[in-house]
């Protein structure tokens, strides 16, 4: 029938691989369309069937899951793997996502969820068992976090930053002038863009952001008249 | 015997604010509700009652900047934040800020309310799948970025060592 999701189950154990059969006959919209018990051969039957959806687990033999979804997620992109596992380990969940998984879920979840999760990733959704999901927070914020530094420094041109650098080591106008070989003026100028891009109102808020995101250290020299 | 906890709502309209309730009191260990309609009103209550779980329209929030310097004034309170559907796309920049969940107002039915609340309470997170799809698409990004070695991310190394302990 057109519209169902095919699935691969790749799994080391039959016993296992049976349950999800068994599960999914009682869905018309999921047909298993392959089983693999080793990820070289999920591979191989991925390659041949071109399944819409992977359940994999991770602990197979000849190669395991995470490599067998790199390799699935390079022949195939747009087939989606959710990590079947009973591994509850943040590592194993980043080195999922990194090769082109879309869940990761513990075997100890409930039927009508994942079929849920099925037709989430179908849907390009993504699904984390919530045990996990917390330190997939941690990195989301971590990357967010030096996203936006990296962006506040491209605001900043060269010139600003050798002023703020200066500035940061408490450094006055005119030390910065005479170090830079710039009018006082131009000193000033550069401060206000420097304060209007880092959105502070002075010269010690404009160091602080100098030496919390890095640019400048207090250990350095001062500059000399 | 668990501890007892606390729990702030910070509700505006009186169906949605029942049903919370109602999903909350079939929550073992959450003995204690607090109802405010202002966030200020709420902020000081959140130090005087211990308070480790918060339930807040996102409408009754400020700024997620804002809502980041609350959070981090209170390190032990869990956010979860409520939201109508279509406004998915800003539940990413609270989630930023620290809130730890999220639930569209559609899709907040009893069980779900009490499987986020149950999550938050556990140090768990609580994510939609669209969310998370997002949420994965710039984890995965990043880390593919790092594969050009310029900038190897932690995760790198942890993954070598682990993957020679898994083999070896």
């Amino acid at each position: 029938m057109a519209g169902k999701i095919r699935i691969l189950i790749a799994d080391d154990h039959r016993l296992f691989r049976q349950g999800l059969r068994h599960v999914f006959e009682t869905c018309e919209q999921i047909e298993v369309v392959g089983e693999a018990e080793t990820g070289r051969q999920a591979v191989m039957v991925a390659r041949r069937l071109r399944p819409d959806v992977v359940l994999m687990d991770i602990n197979m033999p000849d190669l395991d899951g995470v490599q067998a979804t790199h390799l699935i997620s390079e022949i195939n992109p747009a087939c989606r793997v959710i990590i079947l596992t009973m591994y509850r380990r943040d590592q194993y969940v980043f080195e999922a996502i990194k090769a082109g998984a879309r869940g990761y879920l513990l075997k100890d979840i409930d039927e009508h969820q994942l079929i849920e999760a099925i037709f989430a990733v179908q849907r390009g959704e993504a699904l984390v068992d919530p045990s996990l999901a917390a330190r997939l927070l941690d990195e989301f914020r971590r990357i967010s976090s030096q996203a936006n530094t990296a962006s506040s420094q491209e605001a900043l041109s060269e010139g600003e930053m050798q002023v703020l650098r200066l500035v940061a080591q408490g450094a006055d106008n005119k030390t910065v002038a005479e170090q830079l070989n710039l009018s006082e003026r131009t000193v000033a100028n550069r401060l206000s863009e420097i304060y209007r891009k880092l959105h502070v109102n002075s010269r010690t808020q404009a160091a602080l952001v100098a030496l919390r995101k890095g640019w400048a250290k207090l250990e350095e020299d001062p500059p000399k008249k | 015997m668990h501890p007892s906890l606390s729990v702030m709502l910070v509700l505006a309209d009186d169906p949605l604010r029942q049903r919370l309730l109602q999903a909350i009191s079939g929550i073992e260990r959450v003995t204690m509700q607090r109802i405010f309609l202002d966030f200020e009103e709420m902020t000081q209550a959140v130090d005087r009652e211990d308070a480790i779980l918060c339930l807040a329209d996102i409408h009754r929030l400020p700024s997620p900047a804002q809502t980041a310097q609350w959070l981090a004034a209170f390190p032990q309170l869990k956010l979860l934040i409520l939201h109508p559907l279509a406004a998915e796309a800003r539940v990413l920049a609270y989630l930023q800020a620290g809130a730890m969940g999220h639930l569209a107002f559609e899709q907040a039915e009893e069980q779900r309310v009490r499987d986020a609340v149950r999550s938050l309470i556990n140090g768990e997170a609580y994510l939609s799948p669209t969310i998370a799809g997002r949420i994965v698409d710039v984890i995965a990004q990043r880390l593919s970025k790092s594969k050009d070695g310029k900038e190897v991310h932690d995760l790198e190394n942890d993954y070598t060592l682990r993957k020679g302990s898994r083999h070896g």
